[in-house]
Order: structure tokens, then sequence, then C-alpha cells
């Protein structure tokens, strides 16, 4: 027991004893019991028995004592007459208490065994609840943890992408780049994107040359120049794109320069295309680069040895140059 | 042991009242009053008045005479009742640093609590008088409904009086406590309580000296002041009809019918019918003066004031169904305050009760012997079996502010003091190091409804990944009715530093510089005492020797050199004394005091011993 009877506190011994008596037995004993109460008293004698017990353990009866230990026991016991009076002043929490509590009263036997019982239940109540607390802060940490709720939102995103992998690969590709914005490392995801790489870049290309078509029909030329720009940044060699954008190069915004730099590419990477070399002919001629426009004129006419215009169209340049 | 005084701080008067050989006595002042108004005033020549001297100066002074300042105390200068006031009252006020009303006297601006002080301090110094020995030790009252600003408020102005305010309880309470004291009983009973400016009703069990508050209700701004106003409006608006013009803003004018509607009210008590008498209240120009004279009859006032009761009804309605309670419940009805003086009142109380009212309590002065015997019973040493206890509730819920704006209740109104409420709180982003809890004080879901306690900012947390930062807050009332809050860190079990913001009270330097200025005036007061008694003494001496100096003149002619030099100092004497009192010197006056009583003994003397000239 921690505090005894001191010479330091301004208690009498009889005083102390009562408190650390009374204290002791608070969780032990039945409400009625701290009350003072038989079971089936009256209304008018619980408040009676309220207002004896309040008289001896209200904080004004130590008004201004030096109290030491005490104080915080004394609190205690004053909170739990008053929680008790609480309970058995209302008649319906007073039935549902009286409830909880055995029938039978044996004095002897019942002390006994209602204290073995009492504490067995109150440390296995008392393990519980720690095991409880300590999970729930756990569970708690680990909601709150920042990267847990940053893999279940990459998570998302990666069913996402699954969903639509076959039927819009391009759908799919943008849900994987969110998922694996959020989870750059994990393995599933990369190997999903090396999976959807090409054949949705081929499908967006496709889908900007569309776009850029459909521009250019309509008379947005600068607009339809973009478009076919930013096909190619995705597909460097696209040839329908390249001869498209060059055109517009060369007759719309005369900016010779890139026309130049893309028929170039366009020569070299689809070097046996014969409309593509019948149209770089065409454009370097326009260009005034006429030993370009020959030399794909030549090997035009070298995989379309019939075609007699070309063939009159090469005499020309070869006079030109 | 020491004694402690029982303060009731009314709203229109103030009663101080001690524990004498065992039974508490109502100590009346120097001219027998037994209450004193609850006045401030600075006098034209600057010297401070308070009660009675501040009242019968009222009319002519109106502008530097203060009251009702409890109907002030601890509010904000932005709510409605203070607003309201505002507009009613001669004297100017003006809001304060942290929001609070302060109020102008002369040059001066002062806070509530220290107008509220100068009040304790006349109440101090009636008690002082009577018992001989300094007082330092009160209990004072407030209103059972007052809340945590208003109490602290209150308390503070003790703090400021040079009293130590032990505890402060509810005015119905004490009143039970007064009712049931030395007397064996058993019983419910209901303390119905309105006075100057507020209204409480409160049932209480009373069980052989435990006191035991079932339920308290009330209203802080409805009382006597209220009834007052509306004879005086009812003055002001027959005067306009019958003259076909304005009072306005004259403070003489509407002071006079301020007190004239008091007074009538008062007497309507007694009589069917009363005559309000004001010649010559307003003056226009140079010619013309207007008179009211006018009968007033009960019934009128009771249609004036209809309302204000049937606010109280409503009060004790809800009071009384809020705690499961119906009128018929209580075995004694007790009355408290001079407007439960009002027939129609007592007629309402009664009817409402089903009792007729105890007669045994004196409405003005039960709360005062209440505080008296409940500051005796708290400092007594030998607590027995018959000292009385007290177990009063708060009048309010207490909750703080959750998302959304709303109030979430932590102890409820009608619990049992004192008492506390534990509530963990925990950082909802990483590394935050501060959180704050708003605290209000109402029974409202909305906290915007109401009344903000005070801001509690709880910082130097150690900066963590959130959630992982708990900290256990406890929020006590103590046995006064006061709020405090606490911290624990969870983790460490480490107290956690709290900050209290936005609550518009004064802090321990304001509170310690008033209290000196408060000594300052008290010694400045004692001093001009000392001096007036001083120079009555003086002036009382001066005038006997001068009356005798020719007597004794003749008396000397033979007596040679002797005789010659006596005289010459006499007059000199005379000469320095005549100088001190005109430089006002008390320090010369009281040699020359000891001077002129040698003087005036002397001629004694010499007046006895030789027989009366000839010729």
């Amino acid at each position: 027991m921690a505090a005894g009877p001191s010479d330091r506190v301004d208690l009498t011994e009889e005083e102390q004893k009562r408190i650390l008596c009374f204290h002791a037995t608070l969780d032990t004993l039945t409400l009625h019991e701290l009350l003072q109460v038989e079971r089936g008293a009256p209304d008018q004698e619980i408040k009676r028995a309220y207002f004896r017990v309040s008289r001896d353990f209200h904080p004004d009866r130590y008004f201004r004592r030096d109290l030491g230990a005490f104080q915080k026991k004394i609190e205690a016991i004053f909170n739990k007459i008053n929680k008790a009076y609480e309970v058995l002043a209302d008649p319906k929490k007073r039935q549902a208490y009286e409830a909880t509590l055995p029938t039978k009263i044996t004095p002897q036997r019942l002390e006994a065994d209602r204290q073995s019982a009492k504490q067995q239940k109150e440390s296995e109540a008392l393990r519980a609840q720690d095991q409880h607390l300590a999970e729930e802060r756990r569970q708690r940490r680990l909601r709150h943890h920042p990267l847990a709720k940053r893999k279940a939102i990459a998570e998302q995103h990666f069913a996402d992408a699954l969903c639509n992998r076959d039927s819009d690969p391009v759908k799919a590709s943008n849900c994987l780049q969110l998922a694996l914005a959020h989870d750059p490392a994990n393995p599933t995801y990369l190997k999903l994107q090396e999976e959807l790489s090409p054949a949705s870049r081929a499908m967006r290309v496709e889908r900007a040359f569309g776009r850029a078509q459909a521009d250019e029909s309509l008379g947005s030329y600068e607009e339809a120049l973009d478009g076919y720009l930013g096909a190619l940044e995705l597909d460097p060699n696209e040839p329908r794109a390249l001869t498209r954008a060059i055109n517009l190069l060369v007759t719309r915004s005369k900016d010779r320069g890139k026309a130049t730099t893309l028929a170039h590419r366009l020569e070299e990477a689809h070097p046996n295309d014969q409309p593509a070399l019948r149209f770089l002919a065409r454009v370097y001629r326009e260009l005034g680069m006429y030993k370009n426009a020959i030399r794909v004129l030549t090997r035009y006419l070298g995989l379309s040895p019939a075609d007699k215009d070309a063939a009159k169209e090469l005499k020309e340049l070869k006079k030109l140059d | 042991m020491e004694k402690v005084l029982g303060i009731d701080l009314g709203t229109t008067y103030s009663c101080v009242s001690v524990v004498v050989d065992g039974s508490p006595k109502v100590i009346a002042n120097k001219g027998g009053y037994r209450t004193t108004p609850s006045m401030v005033a600075l006098a034209p020549d600057g010297k401070r008045l308070v009660g009675h001297l501040a009242k019968r100066q009222a009319v002519t002074n109106a502008k530097n005479t203060i009251f009702g300042a409890k109907r002030l105390i601890g509010r904000r200068y932005e709510s409605d009742v203070v607003q309201q006031m505002k507009a009613q009252v001669p004297y100017a006020m003006a809001q304060g640093p942290q929001g609070d009303v302060r109020i102008h006297l002369g040059e001066k601006i002062y806070s509530l609590p220290e107008i509220s002080s100068m009040v304790l301090i006349e109440m101090k110094q009636v008690a002082e008088e009577y018992l001989g020995e300094v007082c330092q030790k009160a209990v004072i009252t407030v209103p059972a409904y007052f809340n945590d600003g208003q109490r602290q408020a209150t308390k503070d102005a003790g703090r400021i009086a040079g009293l130590e305010v032990i505890r402060m309880i509810n005015e119905p309470t004490a009143a039970a406590l007064a009712y049931g004291y030395g007397r064996e009983m058993e019983k419910r009973v209901v303390v119905f309580d309105l006075g100057g400016g507020t209204f409480d009703i409160s049932v209480l069990d009373i069980g052989h000296a435990v006191y035991q508050v079932i339920c308290t209700g009330g209203d802080t701004f409805l009382g006597g002041e209220d009834f007052d106003q509306r004879v005086a409006d009812w003055i002001t608006a027959e005067f306009s009809k019958e003259h076909q013009i304005e009072i306005g803003p004259d403070a003489m004018a509407l002071q006079r019918i301020k007190e004239a509607a008091e007074k009538a009210k008062c007497e309507l008590s007694f009589q069917n019918e009363t005559e309000i008498s004001l010649p010559f209240l307003l003056s226009v120009g140079k010619n013309k003066t207007y008179h009211f004279q006018r009968k007033l009859a009960r019934k009128q006032l009771e249609e004036l004031t209809l309302d204000l009761i049937e606010r109280c009804v409503r009060i004790c309605d809800k009071t009384l169904s809020d705690a499961g309670l119906k009128g018929a419940d209580v075995n004694d009805v007790i009355l408290v305050g001079g407007q439960t003086r009002m027939p129609r009142v007592q007629q309402m109380v009664k009817q409402y009760f089903g009792h007729d009212p105890v007669k045994s309590v004196h409405p003005d002065e039960a709360v005062a012997l209440g505080a008296a015997i409940q500051g005796d019973s708290l400092l007594s040493t030998n607590k027995g079996k018959d000292e009385t206890l007290l177990l009063d509730v708060t009048p309010h819920s207490l909750g703080i502010m959750i998302v959304g704006g709303y109030s979430q209740k932590l102890i409820e109104k009608n619990t049992t003091l004192p008492t506390s409420a534990t509530r963990i709180f925990s950082t909802v982003k990483d590394s935050q190091t501060a959180v704050k809890i708003r605290v209000f004080q109402g029974e409202s879901r909305l906290s915007a409804e109401n009344e903000l306690l005070g801001e509690f900012i709880l910082d130097d947390l150690r900066a963590a990944p959130r959630g992982e930062v708990e900290v256990e807050v406890s929020f006590q009332i103590s046995a006064d009715g006061l709020v405090s809050v606490a911290a624990k860190d969870l983790d460490t079990g480490m107290e956690q530093s709290i900050m209290v913001t936005s609550k518009s009270s004064l802090n321990e330097e304001e509170i310690a510089s008033m209290r000196d200025e408060n000594d300052q005036h008290l010694i400045s007061v004692a001093q001009r005492d000392e001096w007036v008694r001083l120079q009555s003494e003086a002036d009382a001496l001066m005038a006997e020797i001068q009356k005798k100096l020719s007597g004794v003149q003749q008396i000397l002619q033979g007596s040679g050199q002797e005789g010659e030099r006596f005289l010459s100092k006499v007059q000199s004497v005379l000469a320095i004394s005549a100088t001190a009192i005109q430089e006002q010197d008390p320090a010369q006056m009281a040699r020359c005091l000891s001077d002129l009583r040698m003087v005036s003994s002397t001629f004694q003397n010499l007046t006895m011993l030789s027989p009366a000239p000839r010729g």
C-alpha cells in the first residue's frame, strides 16, 4: 500500500484510515454498498445515504488542508460516490444496474467469490483493453501512414488500367501512368507498361493523325500542322504525317528549314516508298533543291521505270540544274 | 478563527454579513443602513463616492455616476445586452482591449472588475469598522446562471479590492442556506430570486445540513431595473404625448425620471395608486419649462411589466421540465430579491408552485447571510456531523468545438460540482506541433450560439507523424463554477503546457496594478480623514487660546521676563499653526498640536490659580 498514516498531512489518523479503507474497496463494492444502502432501499433512503457519505468525502470537508497523496484518493472517492448516486437515483439506470448483480446473498462466500471473480475479470479486461488499444493504435498509425494511402491510390489506378487494357489501350496507358506516379518502383506496373507501349502508341498516333486531318479538311491549317507534328513526336517516321506536314510547311507556313528536315527524314525512313518519292521530288523542286529532286526522282524511276511523266520531269530537272 | 465576510454583491444593492458567535449577522454601516447601493461616482471636486453618497448625487452628476455594473461584468462589448444598456445609461462605455467593456469615469477609464471592486471595498470597510479588525477573506455571491467569464471577472473584482475570495457561491443556494441554517429539516425547496438585474430559479433538496441543488436556470439580464425602465419609458412617452416635445438626451431629466419610476414602482407594492411628480422636468430655451404630474395605478404597472413576469414563468417551466419536475413537487418556496415584493410577482409564484412563500427569509439579506455561513463553514476546523455541505451544480453545459462548427458536450448542465471530464486529442497533420481547442458554455449544438469560454492552445508537441501524438486533456469545473483545463501527453505522461487566449479577463499584472491604485486611493482617503481630524483639533485649541489670551496677558503683567518670553512663545505657536493649516502640512501640524496643547493647559492652570482679574 502506498501511503500509510503520516505526520505530514493535515488529517487525523482516523480520517486517514477511513479514506484508505474506502479507496481500497472502491471497485470491489457494489454501488449500494458504497452508499451503504440496502438493495431495495427507497429513493428517499438513497438520497439520505448519498448526503451522509458526501459529508465525509466532499472536498469542502478538507478545505485548505494539506492532503498530500490523499487528495487524489478523496477526489476518486467523491467521483465514485457521485456516479453511484447518479445510477441509483435514476429508476431506469438503477434497474439496469441491479439486473447485473447476483440474486442470492450469502455473506461470507459471496465476499470471497466476488473478490476473486472481480479481480480476474478486471485483469482480463485490462489485458484485453491494453491489447485492443495497442492494436487500435497500430491500425491507426498504418491508416494514417502517408505511404499506405498512396499505395491504395496506385492500386486503384492499376485496376483501372487492367480493365481497359484490351478495349482502350490509350486509357489503360494513362491509368498506368497515374499508378506509376504514386508507386514508381512497382514491378507489376512496370511490366504492364512495357506491354502497353507499342499498341497504345500506334493507337495514339492514329488518333492524332486523324484529328490533324480533320483540322486540315476544315481549313484549320495551323492546328492541323501542330497535330501532324504531334503525331510525328510519337512516331517520327510515320509517312502520311510526314507527307502532310511537309505539304503544309511548304505551302502554308513556308517554313523551308523544317520542311527540308522532314523531307530528309521521309527519304531516309521510306527509301522505297514510291508515292513518297514522287511527292518528295515535287517538294524538292518546289524548294529549289534540284539536286535532291533529281536524286529522288532517279530512284523513283528505278522502281517504276514505266512512268513516262516522271521521266519527262527528270529530263526537265536535269536541264534546270 | 479568522473572520470571513459574506458579501452579496448585487446589481442595485450590496450587503455584507459575518458569523459572530455562531450566528450570522448583517452589518449595518455608520448611517444604520443594512444595504448599500452598488453605485460609484466621481464628484466634481474629484472625490470618489460610493454607495449612498453616490446615489444621492446621481441626478445632478448623472454622467459620472455608475450603476448596474453587474449587468456588464464579464460580458463582451459587442453583445446585444451591452449595446442595449449603453443606449439607456447616462455614463459612457467603451470597448476594452480584449473585447470586454470599459467605463468612463471622469478622465479615467475603468474595467468592470475595478468598478465592482470599489463597491466591495466599501462593504469591506463597513465590516472592518463594525468588527474593529482587518478582514481579508470573503465569500462573494454570484447569480447561479452566471457563466465562467462573469464569475472570473467577479473574482477579479474581489482580488482588486484586496480580498481573498475563498469561494464564490450561487445566490439562490446562499438564500437556501440562510433559510435552513440551524434548523433540522428534510425538504425540497425552490428559490425564486428576482433581484435588481438578474433572475435565478433553483430547486434544492435540503437534508440535515446538506444542500443539494437539483436544477437551476435563469436570465442574467432580467431584474428590477427592467421593471423600472418600463415605468420610465411610460413616463417619457406620456410626457411627449402631453407636451408634444421629446425629452432627448438630457441626462439629468432622464435620471430624475428613472428615480421617480423606481419610487413609484416600490410604492405600488403597498398602494393601489401613486402620484408621480416631476416639476421643472425639462427646460427649453430661456422661458419654457415643462412639468410632469400623473397618477399611476397598480394595474397599469402590471400591464407594463407583464411580459417580464411571463419571461420568468417560461424560465421556470423550462428549468423544471428539463429536470423532470413540476411546480407542485416542492415543499417550500423562498423569495429573494427586492423585486419579489411586487404583488403580481408573488401572486404568480404562489399560483405556479401552489404554496405561499415562506416568511422567515429576508429578501434583501438572506443571500449575504448564506455567504457568511458558507465562509464560516469552509474555514472551520472542527467539521462535525452537522457541518453544512453545499452540493451545487454547473448551470451551463461545457463543450468543445468540433468539425463543422458543432459543439460537443463534455459536461452536462446540472452536474454536481466539483466535476471533470477528459478527452484525448491527437494531431491531424505530420509534424504538427500545436493543437487548438475552443471551449464553449451553452446548450446549443452549434458553437456559434454558445458563449466562448476561451481558446486553449497545446503547443510544444513533439513532431511526429500524424495521429501518433496523443494528449489527454481534462476539463475541470471547480466548486466556484470556474473552468480550468489541464493537459498530459499520453506517451510520456508529462504535463503539457496550455496557453489560454481570447478569454476576456484581466491578467495578473493588470489586477496587481489596479489593486495598487485602490490601495493608493484608500491611503489618500485615510490621509485626508486624518488631516481633517488634526485640523479641527487645532482650530478648536487655537480658538480657545485666542479667547483666553487677553485674560492671561493681564495675569502675567507683573511676571517680568518669564511672562514676556511665554507670551511671545504663544504668539509664535499660533502663527506657526496658522501657516501649517494654510500649507496643509500634516507633519508640521502634528508638532504644532503638541505645542498648542501645552499652551492650552498652561492657560488653564493660570486662569485657575489666579483670581478673576480686577477692573
